[in-house]
């Protein structure tokens, strides 16, 4: 499919200060910093909505870099696009990006826990499971 | 009436897991622009929802606001039609035309009278008994007041709805107004924007789908969520408008380099909209990210205001001498311009003279 992803967009380094962090980088550093803090100290989880920061080209990926890659990379897709949740270089801190079904980014987020809950089981799903589980054991047992 | 499904029974019936509801619940959270924190609680509310009722009216305008809302990502028009909303009637993208898009539009007032959430884009004409625009041999003034009188909340999408928009620009032929002229008396959400963001659009239908409320708004209307901060306060080129770094012309060295658009007639500090952060085209870009002043398509008498490329205020000195003070007096200076464009507006209000064919062909045929 062809989208605006196809259309190259080369980004100049606006920032003169070289080598040095891009200043919504590092105050998004900050943030984290504080939040992987409370993770540790008292076990509290928290998220960071990347569309809810008016970040500059170039941010983005300099951003992505700074934190760097873990770990550990899961996908699923329950049928209204993939999510990526990807555990970044520091530890504690996951990028988890909700894609539609157009492939098109529709919620990207920065957690600050131990594992996301997105990626547990879920009681609901777990019942459900346990229920389909117990009629085919039914089943099994009457013929 | 059938007993209604709620949300979350609705996508369970379609096998739709518990983690993937969480994942759609996430992005609902980010297009209400609430915080991360509230996920669970969107979660919670959701999962009790029931799909309401929208009818959808279109008059004067240009379908640009359907446009857009088409172009939503997140969610997607297609995922809110066939799991949020009921949309009853939008005479656009239903496929009924004629007499039977007339009848779905009667049945739905009907069934659901007192419940449904009325959207109108498009100002209303209202000289001469609202002869300007009509649907099925009906003035839209007609249509609005009947449409108005069942509903539980209107919402106004696009500025034309908001406050008049283009056809309400001087002279204003039509007499076209607002719906907040002739609804008195029901809650009503302006959405403005020309057109407004497409998440704007959905996330205040996902607000009023998930807490059966209307979302806390500004004086003007707006939902304080998406036009509780201008366009420069969120503005990632604000640190050069603060070191006084100004483009002046579309081509010099500042542009290029991506300088603050003031000079160039941005209206940034005087808009609310929340294109800075949410963006468009799925979060590609916006105006000013793509080197254009914002003209303030989001606040009332935008056409009016004097024109998109002079300068808010004349009068704003170079601010490289005094950075340190200007981080400081930014907003206020902001605040200032806004005070300044509005006097001018009314200024050039004052100053318009309608000009009528007969003039124009005098100065011709002189």
């Amino acid at each position: 499919m062809s989208g605006l992803d196809d259309i190259h967009v080369s980004v100049t380094d606006i920032d003169e200060s070289d080598g040095r962090l891009r200043e919504n980088v590092h105050a998004i550093l900050h943030e984290i910093e504080t939040l992987l803090d409370a993770l540790l100290q008292t076990g509290e989880t928290s998220a960071i909505d990347i569309r809810s920061l008016p970040l500059l080209p170039g941010d983005y990926d300099a951003l992505a870099s700074a934190l760097g890659t873990g770990e550990i990379s899961a996908e699923f897709d329950g049928g209204s696009g993939p999510t990526v949740v990807v555990e970044t270089g520091t530890s504690g801190v996951w990028w988890v990006t909700h894609y539609n079904d157009e492939n098109e980014i529709a919620a990207e987020f920065i957690e600050v826990t131990r594992i996301p809950e997105i990626l547990m089981s879920q009681d609901d799903d777990i019942q459900d499971s346990l229920k389909g589980l117990r009629e085919r054991l039914q089943n099994e047992r009457s013929h | 009436m059938k007993k209604q499904v709620t949300l979350g029974e609705q996508l369970r019936q379609r096998g739709i897991s518990r983690r993937t509801f969480l994942k759609l619940c996430a992005v609902a959270t980010s297009a209400m622009a609430l915080p991360p924190a509230m996920i669970p609680r969107v979660a919670a509310a959701l999962d009790k929802a029931v799909r309401p009722s929208v009818i959808w009216l279109s008059f004067q305008e240009c379908t640009g606001c359907t446009e857009s809302l088409t172009r939503s990502h997140a969610p997607t028009l297609e995922s809110l039609i066939f799991d949020s909303i009921s949309l009853d009637y939008h005479h656009t993208l239903q496929a009924a035309s004629g007499t039977a898009a007339e009848a779905a539009r009667d049945k739905a007032i009907k069934d659901f009278y007192g419940k449904y959430l009325l959207i109108v884009d498009g100002s209303i004409p209202t000289k001469d008994d609202g002869v300007y625009s009509t649907i099925a041999g009906r003035t839209n003034i007609d249509m609005l007041k009947e449409a108005a009188d069942g509903a539980v909340a209107v919402v106004a999408v696009g500025t034309c709805a908001s406050f008049g928009g283009i056809p309400y620009a001087n002279p204003n032929p039509t007499g076209a107004v607002p719906v907040s002229e002739l609804v008195t008396d029901k809650p009503i959400i302006n959405v403005s924007g020309c057109p407004p963001i497409p998440v704007v659009i959905t996330g205040v239908l996902a607000h009023y789908l998930t807490f059966g409320e209307i979302p806390a708004l500004d004086s003007f209307g707006r939902p304080l969520a998406f036009f509780g901060e201008s366009i420069h306060d969120r503005c990632y080129r604000r640190p050069f408008y603060d070191q006084g770094k100004f483009a002046k012309s579309f081509d010099d060295e500042g542009a290029r380099s991506g300088w603050c658009l003031f000079e160039l007639g941005c209206k940034g500090p005087t808009t609310h909209n929340a294109c800075a952060t949410k963006k468009w085209n799925g979060g590609v870009s916006f105006p000013i990210e793509s080197g254009h002043p914002c003209i303030g398509c989001s606040e009332p008498n935008f056409w009016d205001g004097g024109g998109f490329y002079k300068a808010l205020s004349t009068t704003t000195r170079p601010l490289a001498n005094w950075t340190g003070a200007a981080v400081v007096t930014g907003a206020a200076v902001g605040a200032a311009a806004g005070v300044a464009a509005k006097r001018k507006r009314s200024a050039a209000k004052r100053a318009h003279h309608t000009v009528t064919a007969d003039e124009l062909k005098k100065k011709e045929e002189a």
